[in-house]
């Protein structure tokens, strides 16, 4: 069981009620890793979101399509959600991610017990996904701005 | 064609879920538009105010070269379809559009949605809000996972793909078949994919046919196409190079 003062000073959970915060805080964990150690693994069962209390995440790209070893794609993310793969199909994570600053502090929720949480409650759940949005949509950005950085790149070269 | 932004609404993802009484009020704040070939919808850098969704047509989400170049389909990062929303940066902090939009087919129809207020009324009521970001979280998470996967394929130099659509094609679900291969295409950052429709080969008891044309090669004719066969004929044929043989058109019954 994760302390309410931990989740409390963290968003998306800032404005919630203390119910909703001790709801929330008996399945919640709070997970401590330094760096290099891994997160969450690319390909695994995608069973929790993670949020930032502390620390930097990077994303790394370990596997292809079909699951065989690739070589990796890397970068450093802004977003201070992670695990968001929990909530779309396959459910599986599709990047791995590592502790990228001296040490890591985050906080594991498992999808199960937030969404059950989420439909009873859905102020809350607006809330999360909210911020789980712009998790995602922040990681979509800085995938498409490495692409087009190395497309970029290929183009200008030409001229 | 959904002529109302109601219908345009029902037919997108992440909006399906909602009632007619729950999408009504959307409509106060949204408007259709529509563009022609070449026309730029929204700027890379430009402030996001508005969500999008693509009612018609075809566009590019293309990134912006220094010194104000005029932009190709080399700068294509996705290319969307029909019943696809965009324009995301209008949901996320620090609301700026991270891509240009162009229309490049003959014409393109949007709905354009105010997302300042559509957080509103999503605040206003956070059931609905809860159900259409969770439905927005799967569609993005679904391009993620897209794009990710043909970053690291290799290129084609330029594959068309016609999706058969006369009446008897429509009537077997040529429409089916065109919408799973335009949300292949627009998580695809793959250049000179080119989509295109076209009448009845003769083959009407082989429908859906889709026919896949790769440069410099002969035109492949697929019989009896679903969702699901798009899909791989997409993934192993117009990306992999890899002609799908159980799926070939054999000796085709003329109507």
């Amino acid at each position: 069981m994760l302390k309410q003062e931990i989740l409390e000073s963290t968003a998306p959970f800032n404005d919630l009620t203390d119910e909703h915060l001790a709801a929330i805080a008996e399945t919640a964990e709070l997970v401590e890793c330094r760096n290099g150690d891994r997160i969450f693994a690319h390909g695994a069962d995608a069973t929790d979101l993670w949020i930032v209390v502390e620390g930097e995440v990077r994303l790394c790209a370990e596997l292809s399509e079909n699951g065989a070893p690739m070589e990796q794609m890397a970068f450093m993310s802004a977003a201070q959600a992670f695990g968001w793969t929990c909530f779309v199909p396959p459910y599986k994570y599709q990047l791995s991610g590592y502790c990228a600053s001296r040490r890591c502090r985050l906080i594991r929720l498992p999808k199960d017990d937030l969404l059950r949480f989420c439909e009873k409650a859905p102020e809350v759940g607006f809330a999360i996904m909210q911020y789980t949005l712009s998790a995602v949509g922040t990681q979509f950005q800085e995938l498409q701005d490495e692409l087009a950085k190395q497309r970029g790149h290929e183009i200008m070269n030409r001229w | 064609m959904p002529e109302q932004p109601k219908e345009i609404l029902q037919q997108t993802e992440a909006f399906q879920q909602l009632t007619e009484p729950e999408l009504a009020p959307i409509q106060d704040f949204s408007e259709l538009r529509s563009f022609t070939k070449g026309h730029r919808l929204f700027q890379d850098g430009g402030s996001a105010a508005n969500l999008w969704v693509l009612s018609e047509g075809t566009v590019d989400l293309r990134f912006e070269l220094p010194g104000g170049r005029e932009t190709s389909d080399e700068q294509t990062i996705s290319t969307l379809g029909e019943n696809q929303i965009f324009g995301w940066s209008s949901m996320i902090p620090p609301y700026k559009y991270k891509l240009s939009a162009y229309c490049i087919s003959k014409q393109c129809r949007v709905l354009v949605i105010d997302a300042g207020k559509l957080m509103e009324y999503f605040r206003a009521h956070p059931d609905i809000g809860y159900r259409v970001l969770s439905g927005m979280i799967r569609v993005v998470g679904k391009r993620f996972r897209q794009l990710q996967a043909s970053a690291g394929q290799a290129a084609f130099a330029g594959a068309r793909v016609t999706v058969h659509m006369g009446t008897c094609g429509i009537a077997a679900g040529a429409r089916e078949v065109m919408k799973a291969l335009s949300e292949e295409v627009a998580g695809s950052i793959r250049q000179n994919i080119q989509v295109t429709t076209g009448g009845c080969l003769g083959f009407c008891r082989s429908e859906p046919n889709v026919t896949v044309r790769l440069q410099d090669q002969e035109p492949v004719i697929y019989q009896h196409m679903d969702e699901k066969k798009m899909r791989r004929v997409f993934a192993e044929h117009v990306i992999g190079g890899k002609v799908q043989d159980d799926l070939v058109l054999q000796g085709g019954q003329s109507c």
